[in-house]
């Protein structure tokens, strides 16, 4: 009988015995023969205290299983020959097998508090110890309740039957203080993340959610509009908005210095002329309309040229006009390359967030700096807005007031928060860094998706309090999540290599203890699949295929104005490394 | 009852080491109707002791030790070796050919049948107890004491090792190969390891 499945009616079987204290004072050891080898490492299993009047079951999660008897070496002698049909021979009936397994205390569960207790000393020798049954384990696990406000359902326990146990992630916490989902390329990152949107669209949390989606992969997602699982009986069907890199736009006038001087490469001298144009846009703005951002490229030029003006007829020596003329060659040969700055045009924050809407916002083909512009110009306005609408500063009428959190779910983070020296480098790093140390006060949380937490800002990462681990093989990535993620004990690390996709290790706030998951199949389909480069190549030569390109490129067959030598020019791909100065802007007139 | 061909009676319990390991002395010509042959108590012979009717043990031959008090005594004599048996009778019988047999389990009838067993009998035998050769069928029934052939006695014999051991166990082997080939895989993997640990000491 499966023990595992039993419901508290039968008495339990005890599937090992304690054996003593361990190496550390939060482990205990047990010996078990495991006949069904269900001591997984991470399985959990616990004891009572007989001294406890309440007989509270304490549990802990298996660690480490070492063996503490095993056949010798010479009764394998024989592949066809099992070990047991030698021990036979010698008269031996019984256990051949016992192991000594580590048993990380996590504590009673303590309902008022909803967190275990540790009672911080190891069971007696000779204590039975139980494996605790499916519901128990669910009911230790998880903060919240399938389908309840919160409620994140991103799988099931991975040592029990599939689906036995469902791993359900209290979306209050991640939302708040932060998540990060780290793993190796194909472990299913990106898979994993759709499941939590998925569960933040359903109608029991109808969250309002942006994702940043440089790989377009997220357009999937729209289907959830469609899907019966997300539809309410009170007529909710959550709002998909996908937003391809034309409809971004990023008004030049939200930028700030800083952002302006990543984009612009300056010299010393363009810098205090681009920093003192600028402050006087800005308060000229702010007497003429009220507010600091109604100005254009035009305005900051011509504050440029009349910063210059006026430091020459000051007559102190310095002569700014040609600064002043290579910052204006600078900023217009910007709004000629970048795709996302414009005048006037710019994402309205009530568009981009509303609840029971997730919008994905695609920047596939935009630069990489100008990602971290859109990124970076995108949660300021949205920090700034929660902060003057939690402080009531902000009217209801305002381009400011957001009055619900939000949540903000970045693929390839490791590219808006690098670490080491380029942290401060780039744009979208600083505000990411206030977010996620404050950003729980005003209801916006993050959530980092990295393929490389090496690369990752450490700072960063360790503010996210909630860590969804998948494959990670790099040692370098696994000793830098060692280093930031609190939650994750060795054990649990140790892990990270031997996971298949669609598996994951959950430490943190979202979670009562550590869980090893097998993550659930999506409602929608998933966009992030590699291509199959064969079978696209067999496809290609394919006679059938062949002849029809042979058809299409027919010199007869083509429209005179389709000619090569006279094709319109194709929009140039923006070519995705970091570019440097000439790259963005052609030979600079100044060097 | 199984049916067994008739033993032959090889020699007399004359002492004992502990609970499982006797002396017996082989029986010299004209003591017994046929005087044992050398075949009859060789090196890894099985063999058999009645406790009472129903319960025997079963040993096997380990060692054979040769007693002669005339050793060493190299004074001259009154009669030739030839007058010996008529002048002084009782000397040719205190030279005799003594056996180290070591008890490996019982048989005890129960019924119709026999219940074969390897584990360290709860009687041991008397002084003077005959010890007689076991037959072949013997042999067999008692290594299948449960249907499937078990040599759970080696681990008893290994606990006190000797020098011929190693050979003791392999011709035992041997001889259940040869009738059990079904069994050949398991017990020739138990060889493999008995002589691999002979040839090869642990070092």
């Amino acid at each position: 009988m499966d023990r595992s499945k039993d419901n508290g009616t039968q008495s339990p079987v005890p599937v090992g015995t304690a054996k003593g204290p361990g190496e550390t004072p939060q482990e205990f050891l047990l010996i078990s023969p495991d006949r069904e080898q269900r001591l997984k490492t991470g399985e959990f299993v616990y004891y009572a205290d007989p001294r406890d009047p309440l007989n509270r079951p304490i549990f802990g999660r298996i660690a480490e299983r070492r063996p503490a008897r095993l056949y010798p070496d010479d009764f394998l002698a024989d592949p066809s020959v099992p070990p047991q049909a030698v021990a036979d021979l010698y008269g031996y009936e019984g256990d051949a097998e016992l192991f000594e397994l580590s048993v990380r205390v996590l504590g009673y569960f303590d309902e008022q508090l909803r967190a275990f207790v540790n009672p911080r000393i190891s069971p007696r020798v000779g204590w039975p110890i139980f494996l605790a049954s499916d519901a128990m384990v669910a009911k230790i696990l998880n903060k919240r309740a399938i389908g309840s406000v919160g409620a994140v359902h991103v799988g099931s326990l991975l040592s029990r039957d599939l689906g036995a146990v469902p791993i359900v992630l209290s979306g209050r916490d991640f939302t708040s203080t932060h998540l990060a989902i780290l793993a190796s390329t194909g472990a299913g990152k990106s898979y994993l993340a759709a499941v939590m949107i998925e569960e933040l669209m359903k109608p029991q949390n109808r969250a309002c959610v942006l994702i940043i989606d440089p790989h377009a992969e997220y357009d999937t997602l729209k289907e959830m509009e469609r899907h019966p699982a997300f539809v309410a009986s009170d007529g909710y069907a959550p709002v998909v908005k996908v937003l391809r890199p034309a409809d971004v736009h990023v008004r030049f006038s939200t930028l700030q210095v800083g952002d302006l001087r990543y984009l612009l490469d300056l010299s010393d001298r363009m810098d205090y002329v681009l920093s003192e144009a600028h402050r006087a846009v800005l308060s000229k703005s702010q007497r003429e309309a009220g507010v600091a951002d109604q100005w254009t490229p035009d305005d900051l030029i011509r504050e440029a040229h009349a910063f210059a003006a006026r430091k020459k007829d000051e007559d102190d020596g310095s002569d700014y006009r040609s600064s002043a003329g290579s910052l204006e060659w600078r900023v217009r040969q910007l709004m000629n390359r970048a795709q996302v700055l414009d005048d006037t045009r710019h994402l309205d924050l009530r568009t981009l967030f509303q609840p029971g809407q997730c919008t994905v916002l695609q920047l596939d083909e935009v630069d990489q700096r100008e990602q971290q512009i859109v990124l970076a110009v995108l949660l300021r306005r949205l920090y700034q807005a929660r902060q003057d609408t939690e402080r009531q500063r902000a009217r209801r009428n305002s381009e400011l007031y957001l009055p619900y959190p939000a949540f903000v779910l970045l693929e390839e983070a490791h590219h808006f928060a690098p670490g080491g020296e380029g942290t401060n480098r780039v744009a979208s790093a600083e505000i990411l860094k206030t977010i996620l140390a404050e950003g729980r006060k005003f209801g916006v949380g993050v959530g980092l998706i990295s393929q490389r937490p090496g690369k990752l800002d450490q700072d960063v990462l360790s503010q996210c309090m909630t860590q969804i681990l998948l494959r990670i093989v790099n040692p370098i990535d696994q000793s830098n999540v060692a280093a930031a993620v609190e939650g994750a004990s060795r054990d649990v690390l140790d892990e990270l290599p031997a996971l298949s996709k669609g598996q994951a290790v959950i430490v943190g706030a979202s979670v009562n203890a550590p869980a090893l998951v097998a993550v659930r199949e999506r409602h929608t389909p998933h966009g992030g699949q590699d291509q199959d480069a064969p079978q696209r190549w067999v496809d290609y030569n394919n006679p059938a295929r062949q002849a029809e390109r042979e058809r299409e490129t027919a010199p007869d067959a083509r429209p005179a104005l389709e000619n090569p030598l006279f094709l319109p020019e194709r929009p140039s791909a923006i070519p995705k490394k970091d570019l440097s100065f000439e790259d963005f802007f052609g030979p600079d007139p100044e060097r | 009852m199984e049916s067994r061909d008739e033993p032959r009676e090889i020699g007399k319990i004359v002492g004992s080491n502990d609970h499982s390991d006797y002396v017996v002395q082989v029986h010299a010509p004209g003591e017994v109707e046929i005087t044992p042959a050398p075949a009859d108590r060789a090196f890894g012979q099985f063999v058999e002791i009645a406790v009472d009717e129903d319960y025997r043990l079963i040993g096997v031959i380990y060692t054979t030790q040769l007693v002669n008090p005339a050793y060493g005594t190299l004074g001259p004599r009154l009669s030739t070796e030839r007058e010996l048996p008529v002048f002084s009778p009782d000397y040719l019988a205190e030279t005799a050919t003594l056996l180290g047999i070591s008890i490996v389990g019982t048989a005890q009838t129960a019924g119709h049948g026999i219940i074969w067993n390897q584990r360290t009998p709860t009687l041991a035998g008397d002084l003077d107890a005959p010890v007689r050769r076991l037959a072949a069928a013997d042999f067999l029934a008692f290594h299948r004491p449960t249907g499937q052939v078990q040599v759970a006695y080696f681990p008893r014999l290994l606990a006190r090792p000797f020098p011929g051991l190693p050979d003791l166990l392999c011709a035992i082997l041997d001889g259940l190969i040869a009738a059990f080939p079904n069994e050949a895989a398991r017990l020739s993997v138990a060889r493999q390891n008995i002589r691999w640990r002979a040839a090869i000491p642990a070092r």
